[in-house]
């Protein structure tokens, strides 16, 4: 039987098999078992007592080896007859450490990890009631990933389940690293380029959703959980919003609509009043404009564009490089294009404001398929006001409509809760409204 | 598929940038003269220099371009000749006339303006009385470099003369001067010590300058004609010595019959001098101060009136009135039509100081 294990697992070095006495032989994978814990509790009792008394043991066949081995299970084979499977894992994940993508000043302090066990304790944490669903499936060819969805059975959200799980079992990948693979997956038929799952690392955040009806998916090995159906208005106003008090948080979510609209049309509005609408511009700044745009040898569109595409460099080289070298790319960022490129006569001041404040505006989204969605959109209108001026950008601005219209998330409007109105929903996160 | 195609490819062909222009290759004007000598017309340009290095800050400057022609458009033509850089007229301020085109040819001023997409109607317009238009736009001083700005600050900012000019643009004057509902009014500048300032009002007849109304009169005009007013009137009770009233709110009804139209003037004043010391406190007098001023604006509104009657130009718009309560035009009612005056003071702001010497 031995012989016969070994053979199957020829091409693994860290498989270890270990010859206690006559009667036990363990095998074991080094690398995502722990040495200790067999020592500890199996070794010990075969040597002491010559039985097994490990923690979940079961007997299993030979056919079961390989997913049993895999899962960081010891096999114990006695008498070179039976097989016994004892869970010995590893310790292989990071504790929990505070969000990096979604920091709040208040508020929980936890973040998901890899483990999927102990995301789902930290849920569970917060979340004790009997109504908390999950259904386990095992998705990957060759990964075989835990994926579990999360959810709270309600009258409203009884179609939404059932439309998800039918999806996760029509799911054929060969891996699921991570659970953006899910995610792009559930997204595949949804032709808009805006997403319509929130992920999210705050496991007060996935509470609150699974409290509100929505679905939350976690998958094994991949610290973001999927909350479904999410709409326009949830990747503009994130849900920790709620630790804050009513009035202030008022007042930044409509900064928050502000910054959307700056970061989508504010250099088309410039390139469209500055070629098209110069009467508009009061006289004293369109003279500043004059002053600061002479000697600058491109038409100020092409300017516009050579800006943002190096913005766009600068942001994603900064995304993609140790953070050990940001302060390189950020005093390059700010000497090269901030000083050199106006005295060269590349670009004008005004140009770099213009691109400065649009990015700065889109830093407010941390989504970062939202992100890429408004970026997209930002080059559309840029490409409307050159072409008409405020009208074209009047046209994409429609083309945007249409298309927010006809999204759907989880057969679920995407415009929700303005489109159809929900009143509930709007003064929870559009416009926060306590009950008296 | 095909149509949408079509509405598509029309929609960029057909619509794109037909006024697409880089703010480099524009230059703005900020004021234009108009002048008509010798059978010509003299047109001048105020450009808004914009160019770097002049100096440290981006303080701009006037360049006065001049070109002649025999219509305006020609003239137009003449200027762009000397241009470097395509003129834009959008953010045109202030439009100087000479008292030639003031008298001959509005008609072909408002004509050229009106139909020209290229000017916004939101400048003002204004006669140069004793100097040439084009004299008027090249006098800068070191606080205003251009001209025409210095025009438009003039205009705005004196409220206390010369309300009546206050935000008068050229749409306005346009409207009432096609419509015919009322006679216009202009402001003057004029050149005094080397300075500009403003001068009387122009008035006119239909589309003629016909005369300039004086200082007291312009005032009591901005009474009338103004709901938002500030004119002093003063009363001189002794030698050198006078109390003066402050019109703060002025409410004018007008009613006309067939023989005869009424002007009733309701007017709050409040006391911003007492050299007379009068004792404010006492009521009777504070009657008698009501009547005294009645009195005054009484006479200078018929002043005024009569003024306009001889020079017949209804700048109130009398004959539109008729014309709306009895549904018929007569075109000299206003000149031939008798006229009463009454006048109403209420002084209800007496100031804080009340303590006086004597009680007169």
């Amino acid at each position: 039987m031995v012989n016969k294990i070994t053979g199957i697992y020829k091409g693994n070095p860290d498989l270890i098999i270990k010859k206690i006495n006559n009667t036990y032989t363990i095998i074991y994978f080094e690398s995502i078992c722990s040495s200790d814990k067999i020592n500890e509790f199996i070794n010990k009792s075969i040597i002491y007592k010559n039985k097994i008394t490990a923690p979940h043991m079961l007997k299993i066949t030979i056919k079961e080896t390989e997913k049993y081995l895999n899962n960081a299970f010891a096999l114990i084979i006695k008498n070179n007859t039976d097989i016994y499977a004892a869970e010995v894992k590893a310790d292989l994940y990071r504790s929990i450490d505070s969000p990096e993508t979604e920091p709040s000043i208040n508020g929980p302090k936890d973040a998901l990890t890899e483990n999927i066990q102990l995301n789902l304790g930290l849920i569970k944490r917060r979340i004790k009631t009997k109504n908390l669903k999950i259904i386990n499936k095992t998705i990957g060819k060759y990964t075989n990933t835990l994926v579990q969805t999360l959810y709270i059975e309600n009258n409203q959200n009884k179609n939404e389940i059932d439309y998800i799980l039918k999806k996760l079992d029509n799911i054929k990948l060969l891996d699921v690293l991570d659970s953006s693979n899910i995610s792009n997956s559930l997204q595949k038929e949804m032709k808009s380029i805006f997403p319509t799952i929130i992920t999210s690392e705050r496991p007060d955040v996935i509470s609150s959703a699974i409290i509100e009806g929505k679905i939350v998916i976690l998958v094994d090995n991949s610290p973001f959980a999927l909350i479904m159906p999410a709409y326009f208005t949830d990747f503009i106003n994130p849900l920790i919003d709620k630790y804050s008090k009513e009035g202030p948080t008022n007042f930044i979510k409509i900064i928050r609509y502000i910054c959307l609209i700056i970061t989508l049309v504010e250099p088309a509005f410039y390139i469209a009043t500055i070629n098209y609408n110069q009467e508009t511009i009061p006289t004293s700044l369109l003279i500043n404009f004059m002053t600061q745009r002479e000697g600058v040898p491109f038409p100020s569109v092409v300017e516009a564009i050579l800006m943002l595409i190096i913005y766009e460099i600068l942001r994603e080289s900064d995304i993609r490089f140790p953070s050990k070298y940001g302060t390189a790319i950020s005093i390059l960022g700010a000497l090269i294009l901030g000083d050199a490129a106006v005295k060269a006569g590349i670009v004008s001041p005004i140009m770099i404001i213009t691109i400065a404040i649009c990015f700065i505006s889109s830093l407010v989204f941390t989504n970062p398929e939202f992100s890429n969605a408004l970026r997209l959109y930002r080059f559309l209108f840029l490409f409307g006001a050159t072409i008409l001026g405020l009208y074209g950008i009047i046209l994409v601005l429609f083309y945007l409509l249409i298309n927010l219209c006809s999204t759907y998330s989880i057969n679920k409007p995407y415009t929700i809760p303005i489109a159809p109105f929900k009143r509930k929903y709007f003064f929870k996160y559009i416009w926060r409204k306590s009950k008296k | 598929m095909k149509k949408i195609f079509t509405l598509v490819i029309c929609l960029f062909l057909l619509t794109g940038c037909f006024n697409y222009v880089e703010i480099n290759n524009i230059v703005l004007v900020s004021g234009i003269g108009i002048n008509y000598i010798n059978n010509e017309y003299k047109i001048s340009f105020e450009l808004l220099d914009h160019s770097k290095g002049k100096s440290e800050s981006n303080v701009e400057s006037g360049i006065l371009k001049i070109g002649q022609g025999k219509t305006i458009p020609e003239a137009f033509d003449d200027i762009s000749l000397k241009l470097e850089k395509e003129p834009y007229l959008a953010h045109l301020k202030v439009v100087v006339i000479s008292e030639e085109i003031a008298k001959k040819h509005m008609n072909d001023l408002f004509d050229f303006f009106l139909r020209n997409n290229d000017i916004r109607n939101i400048f003002t317009v204004v006669i140069s009385k004793n100097a040439s238009p084009e004299e008027v736009l090249s006098k800068t001083n070191e606080y205003y470099k251009v001209s025409s700005e210095r025009i438009k600050s003039l205009l705005d900012n004196n409220i206390y003369s010369n309300y009546i000019s206050k935000n008068k643009y050229f749409k306005n004057i346009a409207s009432n001067f096609l419509s015919g509902k009322k006679n216009i009014t202009l402001s003057t500048i004029i050149i005094d010590n080397d300075e500009l300032k403003l001068g009387n009002i122009g008035v006119f007849n239909k589309n003629k300058l016909v005369d300039y109304l004086s200082n007291d009169e312009a005032l009591i005009l901005s009474l009338i004609d103004n709901k938002k007013t500030l004119s002093d009137f003063k009363y001189e009770c002794e030698k050198d010595k006078y109390i003066i009233i402050r019109a703060y709110k002025s409410n004018t009804n007008f009613k006309i019959k067939e023989n005869i139209f009424k002007i009733k003037n309701n007017i709050n004043a409040e006391i911003i001098e007492n050299s007379c010391n009068y004792n404010l406190e006492n009521i009777k007098l504070q009657k008698e101060l009501e009547k005294t001023f009645e009195k005054i604006i009484n006479d200078k509104v018929y002043d005024l009136i009569s003024h306009l009657k001889i020079i017949n130009s209804d700048i109130l718009g009398i004959n539109n009135k008729y014309y709306i309560n009895f549904k018929k035009n007569k075109k000299d009612y206003f000149k031939n039509t008798n006229y009463k005056i009454e006048t109403n003071i209420n002084i209800n702001k007496k100031g804080l100081i009340f303590e006086v010497k004597n009680d007169k």
